[in-house]
């Protein structure tokens, strides 16, 4: 819902943000090393991602649109 | 493949926030094993992160008096509150700070000590809310409880009529989890419907949910917290204004305690309407087209400005003056975020209904606490700040004690592999479907049927019924066919389904109080009717029929009749 983007230049892989979020938005791209939003639509607009990111590397914008659900398919 | 791991404990913790953390740690101290699960993170993520932190505790060395505290409780939670339980909670609570403070939890110290509030008569302490989750999580480590984290329990496996274990699964890897479990404690928090102005959607009645289906007795559902609307459309606009992204605003927006105008009663700071009006009820100044409401900065009183001005300065990352939040300006304030939306149930006001002072429910070796056990504390509204947290730690200890003792005493049952092999399908099922509904689309349908506030804040008979017509064909049909097509929408589906009943306890319960009373508002009953609903509504699940029944309160705690329903109610509803 909110959650916009997390800078792969600062993100340091540390997964903080994947603990920290409470509706799994965030996962760990084990690869990559890098934090990656999986289930944005997901996101309450809690802050608490960017909030406890130690170098900054997360935005959260303050809208609160949510996309169309399908039924199926 | 994913793997099925069987884990014996001799107690279960479902749910790891403050409520969880004290159940886990005096479980642990009677010398069992304790198994802590959370369906996201123990001292991280969770609604104990999110909370403002404050915690009330009774202290008779700082002349605090029992039966004036009781009675200020008594008013606020306009006589449905459990008296018992009060004066438990109340007493115990100093213990339960003094165990906070062993552990090294920081409280708000503006001049070196720590700041104590008073609201009312009550008296209050506020935890630094960044420091408390993780201290308790470092408690419940150190002191041997085996925490498990992202992994949401589905179901309770019953044996012979007693709690032998629960079925759940790992939202990440997909594992799923058999637990064989002397007790449980459930402390897996409060309910909402997700609704997009109040970020508590970690609360999905998990814990009422399968307690219910469990054969667990429920109360306390018609009462519902009005919102409290975030700052977000405040800074949304700010931020489009000036061109610059807001920084550190979560704790300005989330937990502005100006934005508390509850049912009756509860309004902290002034609000006013549209036209400039007092409010009464946020919800039904929207009904009457008189919304948005704005808090009149004008208006505040010096205790109010000091209370805010404290707020900001212990929230640490609150920085109003960048969004141009200035109190002690003047001017007003928007304070709708434009969706008057159902947030949650009262701190101990609504859940499992706990049958004696260990926090034990109806049914043998589950245990409640927290926002899950409904010790009705608070009645039919919030009774005073801080009573939250404190309730979550008393009653969290004694479920821990109580549960440690049960599974101390009972031998070990064996598991019934039909009954476990039931579970699992029930579990499992979304995951197993080649077709049915999504959960994102089964809740949204959800939220339109019951978020819009003309159903359940300004409730009325007649919407009531209708919603229900359509929330019952959603639990009969629609939630059978929930599908997951990975693990995190696996827990969606459980989710969702535990909405979708919460939903329909809150409407049962609705229909059948045929009055008003706190957080329970019905424009057709707009009175209280004492003594008739001097009760509490239990809802039961029997021969598959959600029965619903009255619970009188004792006599001895009535208000008394013979004062003028004015004295005993100071605030009256709409259409009084």
């Amino acid at each position: 819902m909110s959650i916009k983007r997390i800078n792969h230049k600062l993100c340091i892989g540390c997964g903080v943000c994947v603990d920290t979020c409470p509706m799994d938005v965030i996962r760990l791209d084990k690869k990559r090393k890098k934090a990656v939003i999986k289930y944005p639509e997901d996101c309450m607009l809690c802050l608490y991602c960017e909030r406890e990111c130690p170098v900054h590397a997360i935005y959260v914008s303050p809208e609160k649109t949510v996309p169309i659900m399908l039924s199926w398919g | 493949m994913a793997l099925e791991n069987v884990i014996e404990t001799d107690v279960l913790v479902i749910g790891g926030g403050m409520a969880g953390c004290f159940a886990a740690v005096k479980a642990r101290e009677q010398g069992g094993n304790v198994t802590l699960v959370d369906k996201a993170y123990v001292g991280k993520s969770g609604a104990t992160h999110f909370s403002e932190g404050n915690f009330t505790f009774f202290n008779p060395t700082r002349s605090h008096n029992l039966d004036a505290w009781m009675e200020a409780i008594n008013i606020n939670s306009e006589y449905l509150n459990n008296r018992s339980w009060g004066e438990i909670v109340l007493k115990d609570s100093y213990e339960r700070y003094q165990d906070l403070v062993s552990l090294g939890v920081r409280f708000y110290e503006p001049d070196g000590k720590t700041y104590i509030y008073r609201s009312g008569v009550h008296e209050y302490v506020s935890m630094l809310n960044r420091e408390y989750a993780p201290a308790l999580r470092r408690m419940a480590v150190k002191s041997g409880v085996k925490i498990l984290n992202r992994i949401i329990v589905g179901e309770l496996l019953k044996q012979e009529g007693k709690i032998a274990g629960a079925v759940g699964f790992h939202t990440t890897s997909g594992d799923l989890y058999i637990f064989k479990a002397g007790a449980i404690v459930m402390a897996a928090g409060s309910s909402s419907l997700k609704s997009a102005s109040s970020p508590t959607h970690y609360w999905t009645s998990d814990a009422e949910a399968m307690a219910y289906r469990a054969g667990a007795e429920i109360t306390g559902k018609e009462f519902m917290w009005g919102s409290e609307p975030a700052l977000r459309s405040v800074i949304k606009e700010r931020e489009q204004a000036d061109k610059k992204r807001v920084k550190s605003s979560v704790d300005v927006w989330a937990r502005f305690p100006a934005f508390r105008a509850g049912l009756s009663g509860a309004m902290v700071n002034p609000v006013i309407n549209a036209e400039g009006g007092p409010v009464i009820m946020a919800a039904w100044e929207a009904h009457c087209g008189r919304a948005p409401l704005y808090v009149d900065l004008d208006a505040f009183t010096p205790e109010q400005k000091e209370w805010n001005r404290h707020f900001f300065e212990r929230m640490e990352t609150a920085e109003p003056d960048k969004i141009g939040l200035d109190i002690f300006k003047g001017g007003k304030l928007k304070y709708s975020a434009g969706r008057l939306e159902v947030a949650q149930s009262f701190p101990g006001g609504s859940g499992i209904w706990p049958v004696n002072t260990k926090c034990a429910t109806a049914l043998p070796g589950l245990y409640a606490a927290g926002d899950s056990c409904a010790t009705m504390l608070s009645g039919a509204s919030y009774a005073g700040t801080g009573l939250g947290l404190c309730h979550a730690s008393v009653t969290g200890a004694r479920a821990g004690w109580g549960a440690a003792e049960y599974a101390s005493k009972s031998e070990k049952t064996m598991i019934d592999n039909a009954e476990l092999a039931r579970l699992k399908k029930i579990v499992c099922a979304p995951v197993e479907r080649q077709g049915g509904f999504s959960p994102g689309w089964v809740t949204q349908v959800l939220q339109s049927m019951a978020v819009p506030y003309f159903i359940l804040q300004v409730k009325h008979g007649e919407r009531l019924q209708a919603a229900l017509v359509l929330v019952e064909f959603l639990n009969r049909h629609i939630v059978p066919k929930l599908m997951a097509r990975d693990t995190h929408e696996w827990r969606l589906a459980q989710e969702t389904r535990n909405m979708a009943l919460n939903t329909e306890m809150i409407l049962r319960a609705s229909l059948f109080r045929t009055e008003s009373r706190g957080g329970h508002f019905r424009e057709d009953y707009p009175r209280r009717d004492d003594p008739a609903w001097l009760a509490w509504v239990k809802l039961k699940e029997e021969d598959g029929e959600m029965k619903v029944s009255r619970e009188p309160i004792p006599e001895k705690w009535w208000p008394d009749l013979s004062r003028p329903y004015e004295e005993r109610y100071p605030h009256m509803f709409p259409g009084e």
